[in-house]
């Protein structure tokens, strides 16, 4: 019996994985054949206008602006056409770093900054310096333009800047006539001015993006020069004890958010508040606000972070001159003015600036000049929630600054660390091999450029021991070599000084640091020099792919055996066929394929093989009681789905054991009101209850005259608050279940019981109950799968596993580790490991309960 | 990837007995029953309630107030979503909704098409390969749908299926396939084999007791499953803002979060597109109701 059943398994599964392996192979074409085109198709697509296509998340009056701006250059010109689309700001990175990823996306984006770092990294967007000239560069504020470098400070540009913001100290003029120059000033106006419900001074503090000005006023630092974590500064304990100083105080409210403060200034119950120019639409007309630069501290000028919002270049794009030419339009002074006029952006041009007189604007602006860009360095991503865990305990729970940066400094060095974990990748042979091919045949065509999105080329008149080369080769802005390399490649400078001296017509390779880019330059015998830019090979696992080939050769041999024994059932799988092929196709290979990857070390642009790495890492990462190891996680979750699971069928129950009465009047009413949580979706309903738990204004707090408890300071409370929200959204399914099998139960058998004199608690053991287990036990078991695995959207948008991830589940993890730190292998790792928890308990229940044993008869 | 969490249903039992008319006086507990009832129903619909509050009042900030019932009654936030234009002077949201309705149809009915063959094969067949079949379609209800996002994204890109009604209409419907699989098979299990014996004497073929026997029968059952699939497919929204690459092709769902910022949310937009993703499947929830509640997974209880 156990040996058929395992024959049958590895039948389907061989089935499922032989289907992946050819849907997979397919897709994974290597990147260097399929791009490689030349150049006469470029040119026989260039018939009617160049086709542009940006992507932005601007809404409302911005919208407006910039679609309006992008009408009006496409009306002028006939030879570009630029299509916009918008899309939520919520799906954007992910959408787009998976439509660059597949080679695809747009030829232009509009984001901050603050990934760009990751995107340079990988080669996913287009350093532009070499389009432009120094009088370019000065139209824009000088922090602006430094952001948009990477590494910051250096030359290598990744873009054009549109808008600037940071946040700033926005004062109603009527409480406070002149705005506080020093953080004691300012401590000394709020001490007046709170009391009665209202502040003095309100900032959501528990933020490291609005601390961070109060960091560097006590001359704190998140990240030091060179990208590295520096947590544990001094100055960064100081300023989260003067804040927390403020906030025992009864100067700060005890819990804040970003619309709580708002809210407070315009209830004119906040003086003075921090916070950014997309505030400035929504200050009430009647408050005469004005806008100031936060306060010196000790250290000097609180310089707070600065983000800038940028047309960014896909390195992707085909069009890159032509694309060029409309974000030099977007940028330019002129469409600045009507982006500055008309939306009030806070635009990062100097020029439109000179004739504004409203002093708000003007005061975001002379602010963000002052402001330190926000650092895009990869590090920093692994900054944000560590640093948010450790304002929460210093400022919220008051526990030593000190050591609890020191932790946060700790746990993000490991996590940049672990990151990093992975060697260089060796160059692989045969792609290396198809670039110098590809060399050879442009040195061998040298007035036939390559001009293709992976492969770039140029020829250029090379002379010998020139060292300022690469700042030619830049400066070549002719229109046929626009489209041309992207120079700045780091280590190219030093090999070409090597080339001047290598042979003639042999071509040298040269890789950028991350190797995702490769330049081959060979030296024709004339003299020039030719130089291909290439996509590196990318690295890609196909080794699971072989396996699964195994598979299915080993099904195919199983089928052709057993040939004889499966005619006769031809036309059960005929039946089955559609439904399983699809789910194969659809569900079953991409799985196959995200669980691979649990082998691998995966950025968006390499998959190295690390065999059980991630693994190990997983189980033997951090102690137990962490609250960021996989066993404090596994327990949190194991008890969500615990809870959840039971509450559902006991609410459920007990509703559906009141609304079986066929005596009770308006039951239908109620069944039909009680099902509605359940119809409508739950990303909806999860904001709202999130919205319900806050500290100040959440309806909970105020039904309940809590006063202003924060919910999600504590683990316990936090996972209350979540459980609250999805029992909410669980135990309609669960009534309806009861119910269905509540009428199923004859009622001959209550009769009976009455006859013996059963009393009603009794029949419920004896009767009811044994009676709805065959119904209610299948139900359940799916309902823990579901809660274990897909009440993902409660956690995330509820507590959003605060505090400090003590209340996210398994799922949670997973999906932090993939989206917000780019560990797509270990958080594969995880998700095979829910895989297989789910297995294990699907298959312990069956032998226990043989619940879903039944179906299989 | 929602299959949402709550999709085990139920072939419909027959309605059970209605309370019989004119007899209006109940006894206390009677009272206390519908006392607890109304506020366990009012809680129950209270954030319900301010979702349409916010949608009905004027502006974008978060209700503070108590009471759920709209201050004032304004339809700024439905004509600011239904007016929508683009550029070109497309009716957006006309299509917007269009595709909504179209997708979350077609995946359903495609879904129930392929779940019903499938079904079928499983509940009266044997054949080799059938156990592992039914525990491949458990299992994936283990998969985590977030690591789906990015292989799916390179499977239709391969396919050529981006940007397309029919991607989502294939994604959609085989996630919910392996549900409605095991519910349908549950419910097929419970109908008479001997109904279709008859059949099989008088010269029927297997594919016509399919279609014109078992298949109306389980309409109870095909109803539900409809239900089910149709809302995970309507609701979905992360997969439909990834895959889509125009205005025009959104569906409903990524309109709603296009109300959320880096900084703040919307509630007003917020609130106006929520009733409008919300209402078609409240309706339809009311209008399948009486299928919905009935005798459950027959397919653990097995008859």
């Amino acid at each position: 019996m156990l040996r058929t059943l395992m024959k049958q398994l590895v039948c389907a599964a061989a089935l499922l994985l032989a289907a992946s392996a050819f849907a997979v192979e397919a897709e994974r074409v290597d990147p260097v054949e399929a791009e490689r085109t030349v150049p006469a198709a470029v040119e026989a697509e260039k018939a009617g206008p160049v086709d542009v296509v940006l992507w932005h998340s601007y809404t409302g009056a911005e919208q407006q602006v910039f679609e309006g701006a992008i009408q009006a250059f496409n009306a002028a010109r006939d030879d570009i056409e630029v299509t916009a689309l918008f899309i939520p700001y919520t799906a954007f990175a992910d959408k787009l770093t998976a439509a660059i990823g597949a080679g695809k996306g747009p030829d232009l984006f509009v984001f901050a900054h603050d990934r760009l770092g990751d995107w340079a990294n990988w080669g996913f967007v287009e350093p532009v310096q070499h389009f432009l000239s120094t009088a370019d560069v000065e139209r824009f504020s000088q922090p602006a333009i430094e952001a948009l470098t990477v590494p910051q400070g250096s030359r290598m540009l990744y873009g054009l800047p549109l808008a600037m913001k940071s946040v700033a100290l926005v004062y109603d003029a009527a409480k406070i006539p002149v705005p506080p120059a020093t953080l004691d000033e300012l401590v000394t106006e709020a001490r007046e001015l709170t009391g009665d419900g209202s502040y003095g001074f309100v900032m959501d503090w528990a933020n490291t993006y609005t601390e961070a000005g109060f960091l560097h006023a006590f001359g704190g630092i998140v990240l030091d020069e060179k990208g590295r974590p520096a947590l544990d500064k001094r100055g960064n304990a100081e300023a989260l004890f003067w804040v927390r100083k403020l906030r025992d105080e009864g100067l700060l409210p005890r819990e804040v958010t970003g619309a709580m403060v708002s809210s407070l200034f315009n209830d004119r119950k906040a003086a003075m508040i921090v916070t950014g120019p997309w505030f400035l639409g929504d200050i009430k007309g009647d408050i005469d606000a004005r806008v100031a630069p936060l306060p010196a501290g000790p250290a000097g000028i609180a310089r707070p972070y600065l983000s800038v919002e940028a047309v960014i270049m896909s390195s992707r794009s085909r069009r890159k001159a032509e694309a060029f030419e409309v974000m030099r339009y977007l940028t330019s002074d002129e469409v600045a003015v009507s982006r500055l006029e008309k939306a009030g952006q806070p635009v990062a041009n100097k020029q439109p600036w000179k004739s504004v007189e409203d002093q708000r604007l003007q005061g975001f602006r002379a602010q963000a000049e002052l402001a330190v860009p926000m650092p895009s360095a990869p590090a920093m991503r692994h900054v944000w929630t560590p640093m948010d865990a450790a304002i929460m305990k210093a400022i919220g729970q008051g526990e030593e600054a000190e050591s609890v940066l020191a932790e946060a400094q700790r746990r993000v060095s490991a996590s940049v660390q672990a990151s990093e974990r992975t060697e260089p990748i060796e160059v692989q042979a045969k792609g290396a091999e198809k670039a110098l091919e590809q060399a050879r045949w442009q040195v061998a065509n040298p007035d036939q450029l390559i001009t293709d999105s992976r492969w770039e080329a140029m020829v250029l008149t090379f002379k010998q021991g020139e060292s300022r080369l690469l700042g030619e080769w830049c400066a070549e802005k002719r229109r046929g070599f626009a489209n041309a390399v992207a120079c700045p490649v780091p280590k190219a400078l030093a090999d070409l000084a090597d080339l001047a001296t290598a042979k003639e017509g042999e071509p040298a390779l040269i890789w950028n640091a991350e190797k995702t880019e490769v330049v081959i330059a060979a030296r024709a015998t004339d003299g020039r020099v030719t130089m291909v830019k290439g996509g590196a090979p990318v690295q890609k696992n196909r080794t699971w792919q072989l396996v699964l080939g195994a598979l299915l050769a080993l099904l195919a041999l199983l089928a052709f055996i057993y040939r004889k024994q499966l005619r006769p059932h031809l036309g059960a799988y005929a039946y089955v066929f559609p439904a399983m092929g699809a789910v194969i196709v659809l569900v079953f290979v991409p799985f196959g394929y995200g669980l691979s990857l649990s082998f691998y070390d995966v950025t968006p642009t390499r998959e190295a093989f690390v065999g059980l790495t991630n693994f190990v890492d997983i189980l033997l990462a951090r102690g137990a009681g962490d609250p960021h190891s996989f066993y404090y996680t596994t327990v949190v979750t194991v008890v969500w789905t615990a809870a959840n699971v039971f509450l559902h069928v006991a609410i459920g129950l007990f509703l559906a054991l009141i609304l079986q009465d066929p005596k009770l009047r308006f039951k239908k009413v109620y069944r039909v009101l009680l099902i509605i949580p359940w119809a409508i979706p739950n990303y909806i309903t999860a904001l709202i209850w999130k919205a319900m738990f806050n500290a100040e204004y959440g309806l909970i707090n105020r039904v309940f005259s809590l006063g202003s408890f924060s919910w999600f300071d504590s683990p316990l409370t936090a996972f209350c608050a979540n459980l609250a929200t999805n029992v909410w959204l669980g135990f309609p399914f669960m009534m309806v279940t009861a119910l269905g099998a509540l009428q199923s139960i004859p009622k001959e058998l209550y009769e009976a019981a009455d006859v013996d004199g059963a009393g009603r608690w009794t029949k419920f053991i004896n009767v009811t109950l044994p009676l709805l287990k065959p119904a209610m036990i299948p139900a359940i078991i799916l309902g823990v799968i579901w809660t274990f695995n897909l009440s993902f959207n409660v956690i995330y948008l509820v507590s959003g596993g605060a505090p400090d991830g003590a209340t996210d589940i398994l799922v949670t993890q997973a999906f932090r580790y993939a989206f917000e730190q780019y560990r797509y292998g270990y958080a594969a790792a995880y998700a095979t490991i829910i895989f297989g928890i789910l297995m294990a308990y699907t298959m312990i229940t069956n032998r226990i309960t043989k619940a879903t044993e039944g179906a299989f008869e | 990837m929602s299959t949402s969490p709550e999709l085990l249903a139920s072939p419909a039992a027959s309605e059970t007995p209605v309370a019989r008319p004119g007899k209006w006086k109940e006894s206390l507990p009677g009272l206390a029953r519908h006392g607890f009832l109304i506020v366990f129903t009012g809680l129950t619909l209270w954030p319900v309630m301010w979702v349409l509050k916010m949608a009905f009042e004027p502006g974008q900030d978060f209700a503070f107030s108590i009471s759920p019932i709209p201050s004032t009654i304004s339809f700024e936030n439905f004509a600011r979503l239904i007016g929508k234009t683009d550029n070109a002077g497309n009716w957006v949201f006309a299509r917007q909704a269009l595709n909504s309705f179209v997708i979350a149809l077609s995946s359903s009915l495609l879904g129930i098409l392929f779940a019903a063959t499938a079904a079928y094969a499983f509940s009266r067949f044997k054949f080799p390969g059938r156990r592992a079949g039914l525990l491949a379609f458990l299992a994936t209800q283990m998969f985590p749908g977030t690591m789906m996002m990015i292989p799916l994204y390179l499977l239709l890109n391969y396919l050529g299926l981006l940007d397309t009604r029919l991607g989502l209409v294939l994604v959609y419907s085989t996630t919910s396939v392996p549900f409605s699989v095991w519910m349908l098979k549950g419910y097929f299990d419970t109908i008479p084999k001997e109904l279709e014996e008859a059949a099989l004497i008088d010269g029927a073929s297997q594919t016509r007791i399919f279609w014109q026997i078992v298949l109306p029968l389980s309409a109870p059952a095909i109803a539900v499953t409809f239900l089910f699939s149709f809302m995970s497919a309507w609701n979905e929204y992360i997969l439909a803002a990834k895959f889509m690459d125009s205005e025009l092709h959104y569906t409903l769902p990524v309109v709603v979060n296009s109300a959320i910022d880096a900084k703040s949310v919307r509630w007003g937009d917020f609130a106006a597109g929520a009733v409008f993703v919300s209402a078609p499947i409240v309706a339809l929830f009311l209008a399948l109701q009486r299928y919905i509640v009935g005798g459950l997974t027959a397919g653990g209880v097995k008859g």
